[in-house]
């Protein structure tokens, strides 16, 4: 690591993948299981004092990411390490004193407290919880100190002490999750996961929420994970942000340099996506992402963004525009999925005796292409649209693969060994794709 | 664990329902009768009068075929003869067919009705709750295998597994001294209660599965509230999860329920004393059994402890909604939007 | 000159709830253009989601709309109504709340259309996405052949039918013509294969997919309103982009105007030409959206502004609007500016209530004055057609600083609407912010 600031949470390689169709009754009807890799192989330092964001889209595993850590579920994979000790192994008195320097504080405001639980109650559990104090040491019950703890800790976070006997129910949203992080602060931990803290508040609340959250870091000296989609809101409070998608890490580096100089064209598309609240807003054209972020059950293979990337790479001695490489990658993908079935197709020319080639290619170049395919790309193209009119799908994908297949899906793009890291095959990437796992791996240890 | 809302909740719900105040006065009644029934009383329950059995209840008279030997010509014949036979005030419900005071009986069934319902429902609340929340919280196998336990349970028709079950474990009852009693104040009134152990633990047996279905449903979503994900970031324990998060916020439906299992577990007593396997000889279904071959002629010996039956039943049902209606988790709980 | 669609006059909708009168959406008028998209902003709470519902006259028990009226452009209704319901009519435009029931509900779908929030719970999950687009068209295709019929929807559909059709679930009432037009809606907007997508059940469809199966529903029949109300809160950034692309190019091609309802000042500056920004069921302030981004007047306007974090120029510190939304329980609200309790430039003036100034002139406008039921006023005058401002601006706000500066000197002293000091009487527990049970808002 090029810059100063010795790591307090080391991630390696983390992944969790949950495991459906897994029930008794699944399996007496003898249906197979199958994973969701909700996380899969993220690494990432989290530096003393810093705060560092992970933002993605829904289902990108971000709030996953941080619950793992925390060991809230078990990782399936990977090295987590708390201040050097490898919280993974941890157990008993081990993991009940990680609890004590490690929180989470959760989005919603509403599920977060116990609804018959005073909030005094609320705040005095995580004491009681690890039988603390241990000697109150002025003469007060252990309940007494930590009802003035908890009033101690609501007037830190904002609210008044006279509210102690209060009910969840009574609150605001936002006083709620004041509430939230004032437990979160009870045991005087140094590092907070930040589960979407301020998602669920107006903004006129979120920042209040978010103007409390860097003063307690000042004051605490806290180190924070923060986890949000909003980038605006990472932009404001973050340090250095890692971007997630579809369980991985696609970039990852220091917020002004990764803001003013996007490098993955999925955090490009996020940034560009973004209303911004200012008049030069109105009518912005935005380029969007097309289609939807993929099944986790079934990634993409090589780079997960490739099936919505606007920079696919084209093999090198192929000349293409990219609009028409992405209708000629649509073309393959359909066929590779089966989703293209030819019988449908002929119905669809309205000659079931499968006897008018030209018509049936016709009739698929004007479904599937808007643009116009030249020279040798052209030829390979009619070619695979033969072998389609013949019947033969796996000839004309094999045809396709052979001319058009992109590094982009067959390698897996890995993050670079430097301060602002992107895993796009844009940006160099090691050559032999074996070579990039081992150095991946090699910068684990 | 009582909030000042959920307080509120139950007064308003019970200034705005008849029925509720109903329910409440039958089964505060029926406690009442149950409690005091040495006191209440008029007579001994089980003792015996042949010279006045079968007496109506008051308001009412009744002809009865007497039978009895003469002496006629020397020779004894059998003489029946319709008797017209009047209330009398000492027996206002009447007497069954061995003279026993029906009024006292019923008071002193409303023991055993209440005992095996309270302390059946009790244990049936302990084993599913256990189950159940057990079952959600942890989810996964240790669901799969309790879960399939409870459905096999269902599978049976409740009173053939009762039957089953006292035939297995043999039909002992305790006896409790009664305390009124054995502090001198009705000297003259039976000095034990006798508990029914092998119905309660069988109706237990039979009834828990609700409570097990129940409290994992509770427990199931629960579990995946945020304020339970908090307490284990928090290092708080399995048990201590379950105890202080997932059962009280679990409670209200098992509460409901409760009372509503109340009622059946009467009911099922009622009919295993009719049936004979209750080992209870004060109980109102242990009457109806005794007054069903008198029906066309003392209609009161089993139509008043069946009487006693419904109003119980309903009073506590009546209380149930109530209890449901103010503390549906719709109202409870969250309040902001 | 009057190129409006909608002229929305003094509409409240209050709901009675067991805590008490909720007042959702208070004396709120604006306007909707032909060929505009209007944007509603405000925090949870704010009655803009309550706003869209009482547009389309669809709010249900306990609320209920108390006045006002929604003047809606259609020459050939105000003809028919002109003898028989003249309170009902001005100009070209007819005030849809004093239309008969059935005329009303006609309304739907060809006049107004309306795409919710949650695009999941918006369709059923047991009828294919096609179906339902496909049955929306049929029901306009026949009110279009019998027009304003309510019974027409539903013609040709009785008993027999019925049982049929329960009998043979493949039969269904929606024509051959309707299904092709169905699928052409989904193409519309832009869901790929649209022939096959069509025969798919809601949930095969994601999130993104739905929200546009939604808006091709609102599109059957070619609405001159379509209502959006927070179109894009449950979606990802991705594809909310994705989405207003596809409302704006929409619009633009069906030359409909917008009415765009949601709590993000992004997607009103992005989508809108005009807005209004709600407070406490209060429109507070409205204008262009250069008045009111860049000349904002009303304090709420300038926090809500100030709380939002710049992607593109973080400041080191956001300004938030101290203080918490306020419950809209009648009893609680006072005589008073709504946003004077956590306003930093509360003066004395604010203790009355306040009304609409047009920030230019600085004078009251129309018939609102300082009188409450300015409603009556526009009412009874049958002014429904009337412009609003003569002056020509159109940026107001509900504030006594848009005709005077702020002035220290009649500024209320800190704490002054603490419960502790001595302010002016508010309810028993003014600390509980709770809102009321019935959920104004999403």
């Amino acid at each position: 690591m090029t810059d100063a600031g010795d790591p307090l949470v080391r991630v390696r390689d983390l992944r969790k993948y949950y495991v459906e169709g897994d029930s008794l009754l699944d399996r007496l009807l003898g249906r197979g299981s199958r994973s969701v890799k909700a996380v899969d192989g993220v690494s990432f330092d989290v530096r003393r004092g810093e705060t560092l964001g992970v933002v993605g889209e829904s289902g990108c595993g971000k709030s996953t990411t941080g619950e793992t850590l925390l060991r809230l579920r078990e990782a399936t994979s990977g090295r987590v390490e708390f201040d050097g000790e490898s919280v993974l192994d941890m157990d008993g008195d081990e993991l009940t004193r990680f609890r004590r320097r490690a929180q989470i504080v959760f989005q919603d405001p509403f599920s977060s407290l116990d609804p018959r639980m005073t909030i005094g109650e609320i705040l005095a559990e995580p004491l009681r919880i690890h039988g603390l104090p241990e000697d109150t040491g002025d003469g007060r019950s252990k309940s007494e100190y930590r009802r003035d703890r908890a009033k101690e800790l609501l007037e830190r976070v904002g609210l008044s002490a006279n509210q102690v006997d209060r009910y969840p129910h009574e609150f605001s949203g936002g006083q709620r999750q004041r509430i939230g992080i004032a437990r979160a602060l009870a045991l005087e931990p140094e590092f907070i996961v930040l589960d979407e803290p301020v998602s669920a508040l107006d903004v006129s609340v979120q920042a209040q929420v978010l103007n409390l959250l860097d003063d307690l870091q000042e004051e605490y000296g806290l180190t924070y994970l923060f986890i949000a989609h909003d980038l605006s809101v990472v932009r404001h409070i973050c340090d250095r942000v890692a971007v997630m998608y579809l369980g991985e890490i696609v970039e990852l580096g220091p917020t002004d340099d990764l803001f003013d100089d996007p490098r993955h064209p999925y955090t490009r598309a996020l940034l560009e996506s973004v209303p911004r609240a200012k008049l030069s807003e109105q009518g912005r054209r935005v380029e969007a992402l097309s289609g939807d972020v993929p099944s986790p059950r079934d990634p993409p293979s090589g780079c997960r963004f490739r099936t919505r990337c606007p920079l696919v790479i084209p093999p090198d001695d192929v000349d293409i525009d990219q609009r028409t490489y992405r209708e000629v990658m649509d073309l393959r993908d359909r066929v590779e999925s089966g989703d293209l079935n030819p019988d449908a197709v002929w119905d669809a020319v309205g000659d079931p005796g499968r006897a008018d080639k030209p018509a049936f290619k016709r009739h698929l170049r004007e479904e599937l292409f808007d643009t116009d395919l030249d020279g040798e790309n052209e030829d390979v193209v009619e070619k695979a649209l033969d072998a389609l009119a013949e019947g033969d799908g796996d000839r004309a994908a094999e045809t396709l693969r052979e001319r058009f297949e992109s590094v982009c899906e067959t390698t897996r793009p890995v993050l670079q060994e430097r301060d602002h890291p992107a895993a796009c095959h844009l940006y160099d990437q090691p050559v032999e794709p074996d070579a990039g796992r081992d150095e991946a791996e090699a910068r684990a240890d | 664990m009582v909030s000042p809302r959920t307080v509120r909740n139950l007064k308003r719900e019970l200034g705005r329902s008849a029925l509720a105040k109903v329910g409440i006065a039958l089964v505060v009644a029926v406690l009442l009768v149950a409690v005091l029934a040495p006191v209440l009383a008029p007579h001994h329950p089980l003792k015996q009068n042949l010279g006045e059995s079968q007496l109506p209840p008051l308001g009412f008279s009744a002809v009865t075929n007497e039978t009895t030997s003469e002496m006629v010509n020397g020779s004894i014949e059998v003489v029946q003869r319709e008797r017209q036979v009047d209330a009398s005030l000492s027996h206002p419900l009447g007497t069954d067919s061995l003279g026993r005071d029906m009024l006292s009986r019923i008071i002193y069934g409303a023991r055993t009705s209440l005992l095996v319902g309270l302390l059946g429902t009790t244990l049936a609340v302990l084993i599913g709750v256990t189950v159940g929340l057990t079952a959600g919280y942890y989810g996964g196998k240790v669901d799969d295998g309790l879960m399939r336990v409870s459905d096999v349970m269902l599978a049976f028709p409740s009173l053939v597994l009762a039957i089953a079950l006292i035939g297995l474990l043999g039909g002992a009852s305790l006896r409790i001294p009664d305390p009124i009693v054995a502090a001198g104040v009705e000297p003259g009134m039976p000095p034990n209660i006798v508990l029914p152990g092998t119905v309660i633990v069988v109706v237990a047996l039979v009834n828990w599965v609700w409570f097990a279905r129940v409290a994992r449903g509770e427990a199931l979503s629960v579990r995946s509230e945020e304020y339970v994900k908090a307490a284990r970031a928090l290092g708080a324990s399995d048990a201590s999860i379950i105890l202080r998060h997932v059962l009280p916020n679990s409670l209200t439906p098992i509460l409901v329920l409760a009372t509503i299992q109340i009622a059946a577990i009467i009911l099922l007593e009622s009919s295993l004393a009719y049936l004979g396997f209750s080992g209870a000889n004060l109980s109102w279904g242990f009457d109806i059994a005794q007054g069903r071959q008198y029906l066309s002629t003392s209609w009161w010996i089993a139509s008043l402890p069946g009487l006693a039956i419904v109003l119980a039943v309903v009073g506590i049902n009546l209380v149930g909604d109530w209890l449901r209606d103010a503390l549906d988790p719709g109202i409870e709980g969250e309040g902001g939007v | 000159m009057t190129d409006e669609i909608l002229r929305v006059r003094g509409l409240s909708t209050r709901f009675f709830t067991e805590e008490g009168q909720v007042n959702a959406v208070e004396d709120v008028s604006f306007d909707v253009r032909n060929g505009e998209i209007y944007g509603i902003v405000g925090e949870s709470g704010s009655g803009k989601s309550v706003t869209a519902l009482s547009l389309i006259d669809l709010v249900d028990s306990p609320g209920r709309i108390t006045a006002g009226e929604v003047w809606y452009r259609n020459a050939d209704l105000a003809g028919e109504f002109r003898e028989t319901r003249p309170e009902a009519v001005d100009g070209e435009f007819v005030d849809v709340r004093r239309l008969p029931e059935g005329v009303r509900r006609s309304l739907r779908g060809p006049a107004f259309s309306t795409v919710f929030q949650d695009p999941m719970s918006s369709l059923n999950p047991s009828l294919t996405v096609g179906e339902q687009i496909a049955e929306a068209v049929e029901v306009q295709r026949r009110a279009r052949a019998n027009p304003r019929r309510t019974r027409s929807r539903t013609q040709g559909y009785g008993l027999s039918n019925l049982i049929v059709d329960s009998v043979l679930p493949s039969r269904s009432y929606v024509s051959e013509e309707s299904s092709e037009r169905a699928v052409e809606l989904l193409e519309q907007v832009g869901i790929p294969d649209p022939a096959e997508r069509a025969e798919e059940y809601p949930h095969q469809f994601s999130g993104g997919m739905l929200q546009r199966a939604m808006i091709a529903q609102a599109l059957a029949g070619e609405p001159d309103v379509l209502v959006a109300d927070e179109p894009t809160t449950a979606l990802d950034v991705t594809i909310q982009a994705q989405i207003l692309t596809l409302l704006r190019d929409l619009q633009e091609r069906e030359g409909m105007s917008v009415v765009m309802i949601t709590h993000d000042l992004g997607v009103i500056a992005r989508m809108c030409d005009r807005v209004g920004v709600m407070y406490a069921g209060e429109i507070v302030e409205s204008g262009t959206l250069a008045d009111v981004f860049e000349n904002p007047v009303h304090p709420y306007t300038r926090g809500l502004l100030g709380s939002i974090p710049d992607l593109e120029d973080p400041a080191p510190r956001l300004q938030p609007i101290e203080g918490n939304v306020p419950s809209l329980l009648d009893s609680e609200m006072g005589d008073r500016c709504y946003f004077a309790d956590r306003c930093p430039m509360a003066m004395e003036d604010c203790l009355t209530r306040i009304p609409e100034f047009a920030v230019s002139a600085g004078e009251p406008q129309g018939g609102v004055g300082s009188d409450l039921d300015g409603v009556d006023d526009a009412a009874g005058g049958g002014n429904g057609g009337a412009e609003r401002g003569d002056d020509g601006t159109e940026h107001r706000a509900r504030c006594v600083l848009a005709e005077r500066e702020y002035d220290p000197e009649r500024a209320l002293p800190d704490g002054y609407f603490d419960p502790e000091s001595a302010g002016p009487p508010r309810s028993a527990d003014p600390e509980r912010r709770r809102e009321p049970e019935v959920n104004a808002d999403d």
